[in-house]
């Protein structure tokens, strides 16, 4: 698969947390570019929120990172995505309970 | 022009024999004497010419005429007999005279003609040539002679010669006057002037002052021929008469004479050219980077210059003439580009000196002493000789060793890069890597893999069979030991290549310890040697040898570039060929256990499937489907393990078995999830796991579908497609799981779908494949052959790229 050459990350510092917020898709071919950002997000502070709002595709690859970072322990939320990345949590049952959900950034 | 009086004095004599012999006829009475009078015109006609007896003659036939009145004989028959004789020996005496002169004039043109081509043949310079036309043509044939050459484009006075008390003047002042112009020359007008006039002279005059200059001469009769020499116009013959007139006849002899004097000046002027030609030719040929070489028909060199001697082996030019030409080429071992031998009469100047017109040959030739390797372009050209002259042969040698070795090297890696990527099982292909090697790079070529403590032979080439048998036999009887201190297992061990080029009895002793093995060795004649070694990934994985037995050559450091060079090919490709062997068997293992080795016939149902594994490099594992009978019904599934790596891989296989041990076992399907979410969150690596599941009653009326974090399958029921099934969570993430089923009654006519995000997921143009597109490739299908078919139809219409991730899908129908 080509490369999505529109993919990108940026990291923002927001109070105590730190923003991660991916541009494009989200499959196997741009996971490991999110999962540095996470890791180094995680580095830098306590809490990380992973904002999907710019996200317009992701694949089993992104959600099982997701996942991974949900289950990781230690404060994570994610903000809600477009409909069609939402729909790939409710496919798996990555709900409210096992997952915070927020629809802005704590900074916005 | 001395014969003109000559000519006056012998007619004034007959004429005067004439009356004497009147007189003495009429003086004596007793005696008729007329007859005799006919002596006079013969005896001028000994001495002159036609004209001059001719008037002798009248005056005797005159004389015999009036001899009637003294011998008082008239209209006797005595006096018409005697008149008769007179008659008819005058005439016979000017006939006589005519033949004569015509005699005389023929053999003076044949001495002017014979003294040209005396000159022609000479071969003097050309101020010698001038002077002897002048002394032959002045004054036999003119008074004034002047000649006018071509010398380039400009036009030259070569030559004025006159004769006379003023000769030197008059040669002065013509000499002066210059020549004619270029396209006179060039027109090669021939013109006679018999009579020249005033009008003639005033045309030709340059000045008042230069025609009284030409009044001078007293020109009677003038003819200008051209000098003609190799069918080209190359000057002008003037030729002056002053006392006596030129005739069609002297204009003849006049070209044929141009035409011999053209080509003495021609050969004068060509010779003097030539020898510096010569020397400039030889200085040319002696520093030409080409090698050159001259043979004399019978074999021998007459001349060869630096580069000739340098390529042959020779100090000097001169020390290689001195050689013999046999010794000469006996020195070399010669082979044709293919590889046959060349025999000494196929060399290009041999051809030559056999009449021949030989094409350049290509020649490879390995000196036998030094066994260096010469790569040749020999061209020959005969050089044109006159009949008599032995032949000679040119013989250019170009050496092309460097563009040649270059040019093979190329083919040879060009060749050996295809054979390594066409062919994956390695030891056939190191097989054949060996077979190209040989002869082109060595006589000798074997490819050798450390197995264990020895050194294992897998590829062993030399063009004779019963050589390669030979050499089989002796690999298996002495086995190398990977520990020997020396080659092969000396380069597998440091990875530096060996280059040895002289194989003597010395080297052999202390490289083969055992003297048996040795005297088989020996029997090889092996002459040089390369060992290099086969690198992948930075290590040696095994050597590569090539050795000169027959052929006697020496191997040059870019042999042992090139031989390094196959080693690195070798090396990566058996390494990729490893790999790649290891992979499709690791790929072959896991598809066994993804998928079931064929869907079960179950009556009433109609199955079908289709599985599209991502290419080789994404070998995630991931996708799977089975279909399988339990205690209570059937079970259909297709699911999708995300993980990286081989170990997700074969948890994939894992995860169908749980669920078909389970679902078998238990026959309910979230006892069977149930199973399979524990043993996936058991794990410390997260293993994600979705999972869409139909459960079939055995009446085939009911089924009951459920997801685990996985896309709901499709039903299409009267053409028309929609998802059926109860979501809940995927397996692997959470240990407090539970699922439930959606039950669907199911139709005659239903088709029902089950598939992975692998469809939806598939990468287009522009987009991803989407839910939309499945629904709309499923629109209208009656089967569940149609619908796998229409889903793998639509996704090859889509897709773009590579395959990034599998794709499943299971259908299944009531008839």
């Amino acid at each position: 698969m080509e490369p999505a050459p529109e993919f990108s990350v940026t990291r923002r510092p927001s109070g105590e947390a730190v923003v991660v917020a991916p541009v494009g898709e989200i499959d196997l071919a741009t996971v490991d570019e999110l999962a540095q950002a996470l890791d180094a997000a995680r580095e830098e502070a306590g809490s990380v929120v992973l904002d999907l709002r710019e996200v317009t595709f992701m694949d089993s690859a992104g959600l099982r990172l997701v996942l991974e970072a949900s289950l990781a322990g230690g404060a994570f939320a994610v903000v809600r995505g477009p409909r069609e990345v939402q729909r790939i949590f409710d496919l798996v049952g990555l709900d409210e309970r096992r997952l915070t959900m927020l629809d802005q950034p704590p900074d916005g | 022009m001395r014969r003109r009086t000559e000519g006056a004095w012998a007619t004034l004599v007959g004429i005067a024999l004439v009356f004497a012999l009147s007189y003495l006829d009429a003086a004596w009475d007793e005696q008729n004497i007329a007859a005799t009078i006919v002596i006079a015109p013969f005896l001028t006609a000994m001495f002159t010419g036609a004209r001059q007896t001719a008037a002798v003659a009248v005056f005797a036939i005159v004389a015999g005429v009036l001899s009637g009145g003294y011998n008082d004989n008239y209209g006797s028959d005595d006096y018409f007999v005697r008149l008769v004789v007179v008659i008819a020996g005058a005439a016979f005496a000017v006939l006589a005279a005519r033949s004569r002169r015509a005699l005389a004039d023929d053999r003076h043109r044949f001495e002017l003609l014979r003294g040209a081509a005396q000159i022609a043949d000479a071969a003097v310079e050309i101020p010698g040539v001038v002077d002897r036309v002048g002394a032959l043509l002045v004054p036999a044939f003119a008074d004034i002679c002047v000649i006018d050459v071509l010398r380039g484009s400009a036009v030259e006075r070569l030559g004025v010669v006159a004769h006379g008390p003023d000769a030197a003047a008059v040669e002065a002042r013509l000499r002066e006057r210059g020549p004619w112009t270029l396209e006179a020359i060039r027109s090669g007008r021939q013109l006679l002037v018999a009579h020249v006039d005033e009008e003639h002279l005033r045309r030709n005059a340059r000045s008042e002052e230069d025609l009284e200059f030409l009044r001078s001469l007293r020109e009677r009769s003038h003819i200008n021929v051209p000098l003609r020499s190799r069918g080209r116009n190359v000057g002008t013959l003037a030729l002056l008469a002053t006392s006596h007139p030129y005739r069609e006849s002297d204009l003849e002899l006049a070209i044929l004479l141009a035409g011999r004097i053209g080509l003495a000046l021609d050969n004068a002027g060509l010779f003097a050219e030539l020898e510096s030609l010569q020397g400039r030719l030889t200085t040319a040929l002696d520093t030409l980077a080409e090698a050159v070489t001259i043979q004399h028909e019978n074999g021998s060199l007459v001349y060869a210059n630096e580069a000739a001697a340098a390529s042959l082996g020779y100090a000097t030019p001169a020390e290689l003439l001195a050689t013999p030409p046999r010794e000469i080429v006996a020195a070399f071992e010669s082979f044709h580009e293919d590889g046959s031998p060349l025999r000494v009469e196929e060399l290009p100047a041999r051809r030559v000196l056999a009449g021949l017109e030989p094409e350049p040959l290509l020649v490879r030739a390995v000196h036998r002493t030094t066994g260096e390797e010469r790569w040749r372009i020999v061209k020959a050209t005969a050089v044109p000789v006159r009949e008599g002259e032995p032949r000679l042969a040119v013989t250019v040698i170009e050496d092309v060793t460097e563009v040649k070795r270059a040019e093979l090297a190329e083919r040879f890696l060009a060749q050996v890069g295809a054979l390594l990527a066409s062919d994956l099982d390695y030891e056939q292909t190191l097989a054949k890597v060996a077979d190209l090697a040989v002869p082109r790079l060595a006589d000798w070529c074997a490819v050798t893999l450390p197995a264990g403590d020895r050194l294992r032979p897998v590829a062993v080439a030399h063009s004779d069979p019963e050589k390669v048998a030979f050499a089989r036999d002796y690999q298996e009887r002495y086995p190398s030991d990977i520990d020997a201190p020396t080659g092969s297992a000396q380069v597998l061990r440091d990875g530096v290549s060996q280059l040895v080029n002289r194989i003597d009895d010395a080297l052999l002793e202390s490289v083969v310890a055992d003297p048996e093995q040795r005297d088989l060795v020996r029997t090889i004649g092996l002459h040089a040697a390369m060992v290099v070694p086969m690198v992948a990934a930075g290590r040696v994985i095994g050597v590569i040898t090539l050795a000169a037995a027959e052929s006697a050559r020496t191997f040059s450091q870019s042999d042992l570039e090139l031989a390094e060079e196959l080693g690195r090919r070798a090396g990566t490709a058996v390494e990729n060929a490893r790999l790649y062997a290891e992979r499709s068997h690791i790929a072959a293992t896991l598809q066994r256990g993804l998928l079931p080795d064929e869907l079960p016939a179950i009556e009433g149902l109609r199955l079908a499937s289709l599985y599209r594994p991502a290419g080789e490099e994404n070998l995630v594992g991931g996708d799977f489907y089975d279909a399988f009978p339990t205690p209570t019904g059937w079970m259909l599934l297709v699911g999708d393990v995300t993980g990286r790596g081989a170990e997700a891989a074969a948890l994939t296989g894992q995860a169908r078995h749980t669920l078909r041990t389970a679902g078998m076992l238990l026959g309910d399907p979230d006892a069977a999830f149930e199973q399979l979410n524990r043993a996936l969150v058991q794990r410390t690596e997260l293993t994600p796991c979705t999972v869409a599941l139909v459960h079939v009653a055995p009446d085939l009326r009911t089924a009951a579908v459920r997801c685990a974090g996985h896309p709901q399958p499709l039903l299409v029921r009267d053409g028309r497609p929609h998802a059926v099934g109860h979501f809940g969570p995927m397996l692997g993430a959470w240990p407090d799981s539970s699922w439930s089923a959606e039950a669907v009654a199911l139709r005659s006519g239903d088709v029902l779908v089950l598939y992975s995000d692998g469809v939806t997921d598939t990468v287009g143009e522009h987009e991803r494949f989407g839910e939309p597109r499945l629904l709309a490739a499923l629109e209208g299908v009656a089967d569940a052959e149609a619908a796998v078919a229409a889903v793998d139809a639509a996704l090859n219409a889509f897709q773009r790229g590579p395959q990034a991730d599998d794709t499943a899908v299971l259908a299944l129908n009531l008839p």
